[in-house]
């Protein structure tokens, strides 16, 4: 098992003078590549921020992340967009699914912008396994809540990321379709051998995960492996 | 109390929601302003020329009454005026008539009116009163044309004016003092001296002398008025021959009129509509919000409509003052285009509150139908469903698409479009309406083309007609001096004369039963109308009182003829005489062709006969005087019959074309000719080059004024576009954001919007060429009937031009707002969409 990502002395500083904000005070981490990684931290923690840097969809004041080897603020916009598209998958709290599109093409929609052709068999393997067969032809507002998250789940799937990055994904579902929700991501991982970080504020949900690291001011405070 | 309090709450809600969307407002306000503008300037358009256009018919009568009574007496004129049709009886008394010392003046009539007659009736028809109607014996006022033969040039109020003139018995010499003066305008009797009551006395004139001229309305005839007076031996009701009341035309422009005004009201409705549309639609969490926290459906309806009516004053105002300031530079101008600027000097615009009535009334009327949706589903949405609300609602919410291609990027630029169907049919309508106006509005104008117009109404250089009716003497034609000199000019390279004469016509009631029974309706439905008919005609034949208009032409003119002719005619048998054309106004003439007519010279006495050999238009040919009923509308014989029968007749019309560089100084001589020789108001002169000048100034105008306003609704078409472009792309902020966190470029995203622009430019394109070109070819069909010598000729330039133009609007649009909307890092866009 080799490390998929790492930041390095990570800072992010908003504002200045007096409303200086540092919502990221030198973060270090390090995942290990098929790993399920929970980042707890209350509201205002920086956990988020942490999400968007190792994301690539924010630049940091100083420090480096790096994905599969490659420095992510060394690369300009578009080739950044590229990567990101190509090892990067995105779960988000309220889905952000394409409303003109259905299911199936929301669930495709990266590898089509990359100009690839989707993979059949393994989108039909994502779709069995998030149980979404029935849905496929539907539009996003047809859909429940939970039902959404799994079209996410699957979108973020599709392209064989290095790393799904998920920011509190059960936020907006009820604790019964939320737990549903993260069983399937376990699953998910497992299954696909894919490496996952998910953001949460909630303990129960980041129990179930391998990983989780504490997130507090800015800073780790402390990691912790189980399962 | 409590109305109070919450009307307040209601003011201080729609003020803040205003104050938050300063976009929206600056839509709203430039779509009201632009629809007031247009609708305002139609309206002062309309109003104005209806208001001209009847103070010219009015001129052109020279009295508002319709019909006259000679020697009526004051029992029949209390009788008329109870009748309820009759709006005014006056008294006229034709005094006598001073002739012209010189034939280039004007003869004048010497007339009295009573106060009626000349308050009532006659002051609509004049203009530049000054002074009053003269009241003392020896007083007079006199129209400026008469003034002009009386060489007075520097008219003053009782300045004394020596005058002769003639009555029906005796000669009057007697020094008047002038009590005032106007100005006339009813062809052949613009010189006019009115006179005194006390001076009819004076003169032994009586009410009963003179004729009473009743105002009766359009729709009422002589034989209306009938049954309320009894007429004495001799007497009988006249109508006036209405001349220039062209109603057909004037109902034709008022009509256009109108349906520009609606298209106007319904492209300013598409965008009001749209603006507020979109913004409640991007509000609509508030008024969720506000509903949650109290807010009675009724109030948040108050809320929007008050918003509508806030925006609405911004733009109405701005929008009827811009449009009085150019009404004024423009209505003038278009006005002299449509009416005869000789009976009328169009130089005021009419500031009737009726069109501030009717432009506020139409614009509140555009925004409140805009407004009235939005209020309702402001009102209508439960608290829970508006925090949901995306716009992507309606009753056949899309539950299912079976497709899997739906990721590309113009796929996805076109589901876009599609997202809200009602928000895109209305830019697509919008962009349409105002290129097919532009398209239309140009082809016709286009085709009103001043070559065409050459071709048609100016076939030569010079042309005059003669107006025997204008004439002292009544008949006539151009004297034999001035068409020497005329027509001997040096650098006039060929000319065509016409002559005319009046013949009788030999009646034989089997030939000419056809013309009888159209002149005559009611005589082919009632055998015993006919016989009287029959009777009148044969005692008119006896008398040699039947009989038409007969005219001579040159040669080249009946080779022209059949030209353009099917069957063609024996020119020769024309020449020698043996046959003549029949003219065609209203009249079954073509029955008539083949028959033979007699005609006689009551001049001469003597007779020819000749057969009718074909039909020419009156407007093919153009020249046409007064006709009796019953008979020939005009015939044309060859030179030659007419001398068969030893007349002489007189020209009065010629056609004059001259070498290209001597027209200028050709055109100084025959002015010079016309000055010497000619009585004024007798005659028509025309300057090919003047004539085009004009024309080719007034088509300016018009065209000038049809694609500004058709440049107007096009530019709100593509207003529409704009603000549902920009409004758009910023309720899809969040959505681009979370396209690029899932991996579409910058480049893929202004890519799918710039397609989006691409198929809003393509599909109203494809449209235009459609649904637009159907509407062309409408125009295309009406064009012959506005004027015949209007040729349809497609706008290619223009539709190129304006294809251009929506394609590069759409295209740079989308881009520029992209760009404005990018400048925000995904995170702080994501952001945006979860709080």
């Amino acid at each position: 098992m080799g490390t998929i990502l790492e930041t390095i002395d990570l800072v992010k500083i908003y504002g200045s003078g007096e409303s200086e904000v540092r919502a990221l005070d030198g973060v270090s981490i390090r995942i290990e590549e098929g790993t399920f990684t929970a980042i707890v931290g209350t509201s205002g923690s920086g956990k988020s921020t942490l999400l968007n840097m190792i994301g690539g969809l924010d630049r940091p004041t100083s420090g480096s992340a790096v994905v599969r080897g490659n420095d992510l603020f060394r690369m300009k916009d578009e080739d950044l967009t590229i990567f990101r598209r190509r090892n990067i998958g995105f779960i988000f709290q309220n889905y952000n699914l394409i409303p003109v599109l259905n299911v199936y093409e929301n669930i495709v929609l990266p590898t089509e912008l990359d100009g690839g052709q989707p993979d059949r068999k393994f989108i039909d393997e994502i779709v069995h396994t998030l149980g979404l067969e029935k849905k496929l032809y539907h539009m996003p507002n047809m859909l429940s809540g939970g039902q959404q998250q799994r079209v996410a789940i699957a979108r973020a799937l599709s392209t064989k990321p290095a790393i799904i990055l998920a920011d509190e994904p059960t936020g907006n579902l009820d604790s019964k379709t939320g737990l549903d929700v993260i069983l399937l991501m376990q699953e998910v991982s497992r299954r696909f051998h894919q490496t996952t970080v998910m953001i949460t504020h909630n303990e129960e949900i980041a129990q179930m995960t391998e990983r989780i690291i504490r997130i507090e001011d800015g800073k780790i405070t402390e990691e912790s492996s189980h399962a | 109390m409590h109305k109070n309090r919450n009307q307040k709450a209601v003011r201080r809600i729609s003020a803040g929601l205003i104050r938050s969307n300063k976009i929206r407002n600056f839509f709203a306000v430039l779509a009201i302003f632009l629809t007031t503008f247009m609708i305002a300037t139609i309206f002062n358009f309309g109003i104005s020329y209806a208001d001209n256009y009847r103070t010219m018919t009015i001129r052109n009568d020279g009295t508002t009454a319709s019909v006259f009574l000679s020697h009526g007496t004051d029992e029949q004129r209390r009788a008329l005026q109870n009748a309820d049709e009759v709006r005014s009886v006056g008294t006229e008394i034709p005094v006598g008539r001073y002739t012209a010392p010189k034939s280039n003046l004007s003869d004048i009539s010497v007339l009295y009116k009573d106060r009626t007659g000349f308050e009532e009736q006659y002051m609509p028809a004049i203009s530049d009163v000054e002074g009053d109607y003269p009241k003392a014996e020896d007083e007079i006022m006199v129209s400026e044309a008469a003034l002009e033969t009386l060489g007075i040039t520097e008219p003053e109020k009782g300045m004394e004016i020596p005058v002769t003139f003639d009555t029906a018995d005796a000669q009057i010499s007697e020094i008047f003092r002038l009590s005032g003066w106007f100005c006339a305008y009813a062809p052949g009797s613009t010189a006019v001296i009115l006179v005194s009551e006390a001076f009819c006395e004076e003169q032994g004139y009586h009410t009963s002398d003179g004729m009473l001229t009743i105002d009766a309305g359009k729709n009422t005839s002589g034989s209306d008025l009938e049954k309320y007076a009894i007429l004495g031996e001799g007497q009988e009701f006249q109508d006036r021959y209405l001349s220039g009341d062209n109603t057909s035309a004037r109902i034709q422009i008022l009509s256009l009129i109108c349906l520009l005004a609606l298209f106007i009201v319904f492209s300013g409705y598409l965008l009001i509509y749209n603006i507020f549309y979109i913004s409640i639609t991007k509000d609509i969490r508030v008024y969720g919000l506000l509903k949650t926290i109290g807010t009675s459906p009724h109030q948040l309806k108050k809320i929007v409509l008050r918003q509508g009516i806030l925006l609405g004053i911004l733009g109405i105002i701005p929008g009827i003052i811009l449009s009085f300031l150019t009404s004024f530079m423009i209505v003038p101008r278009v006005m002299s285009v449509f009416m005869q600027t000789s009976v009328h000097e169009f130089d005021k615009i009419s500031f009737s509150p009726l069109i501030f009535l009717f432009t506020i009334a139409f614009s509140v009327f555009t925004i409140w139908i805009s407004c009235r949706k939005p209020a309702k589903i402001a009102a209508g949405l439960s608290p829970a469903e508006a925090v949901k609300y995306t716009g992507i609602s309606g009753r056949k919410r899309r539950k299912t698409r079976r497709s899997t291609g739906g990721g590309k990027l113009h796929r996805m630029a076109l589901r876009n479009i599609f997202r809200d169907k009602k928000r895109a049919v209305i830019v697509f309508l919008s962009l349409f309406m105002g290129s097919v106006t532009l398209l239309s509005i140009s082809s016709f104008f286009g085709s009103l083309d001043s070559d065409n117009y050459a071709k048609y109404y100016l076939p030569h250089d010079f042309s005059y007609s003669y107006h025997a009716y204008a004439a002292s003497d009544g008949e006539g034609g151009f004297s034999p001096e001035f068409l020497r000199q005329a027509l001997s000019l040096d650098g006039i390279s060929d000319y065509e004369t016409i002559s005319s004469v009046w013949l009788q016509v030999g009646f034989d009631e089997n030939v000419l039963m056809p013309l009888l029974t159209a002149g005559y309706p009611d005589a082919a439905q009632d055998p015993e109308t006919k016989e009287s008919i029959l009777n009148t005609m044969r005692s008119l034949a006896e008398n040699g009182e039947y009989g038409c208009s007969v005219y001579t032409v040159d040669d080249s003119f009946i080779e022209e003829y059949n030209r353009g002719q099917e069957k063609k005619i024996d020119e020769k048998a024309f020449r020698k005489g043996d046959t003549m054309l029949i003219i065609k106004i209203q009249s079954p003439a073509e029955e008539l062709v083949g028959e033979s007519l007699t005609l006689t010279s009551s001049e001469t006495g003597l007779s020819s006969s000749a057969e009718i050999a074909g039909v020419i238009s009156s407007s093919d040919f153009g020249h046409i005087s007064s006709m009796l009923g019953g008979a020939p509308e005009g015939l044309i014989v060859s030179r030659s019959f007419l001398d068969r029968i030893g007349v002489e007749a007189p020209v009065v019309a010629a056609e004059i074309d001259v070498e290209p560089q001597k027209e200028a100084e050709i055109k100084q001589e025959l002015e010079t000719l016309n000055e010497n020789f000619l009585e004024k108001n007798t005659y028509d002169f025309t300057a090919k080059t003047d004539a085009l000048a004009d024309f080719e100034n007034a088509m300016q105008t018009l065209e000038l004024s049809g694609d500004g306003i058709s440049l107007l609704l096009l530019f709100i078409g593509v207003l529409n576009f704009v603000n549902v472009m920009i409004t758009g792309m910023i309720t899809r902020k969040n959505e681009f954001a979370v396209l690029e966190s899932i991996g579409m470029t910058k480049g893929q995203i202004r890519k799918m919007v710039t397609l989006e622009g691409f198929f809003y430019a393509l599909i109203s394109a494809l449209l235009v060429l459609t649904a637009g070109n159907g509407i062309l070819s409408v125009v295309a069909a009406l064009i012959p009937s506005v004027a015949d010598y209007a040729r349809f000729t497609y706008p290619w330039t223009v539709l190129l031009i304006l294809f251009i133009l929506i394609f590069a609007v759409c295209l740079i649009i989308p881009q520029l707002v992209y760009r404005m909307i990018a400048k925000e890092t995904v995170t702080e866009r994501l952001k945006d969409f979860s709080s």
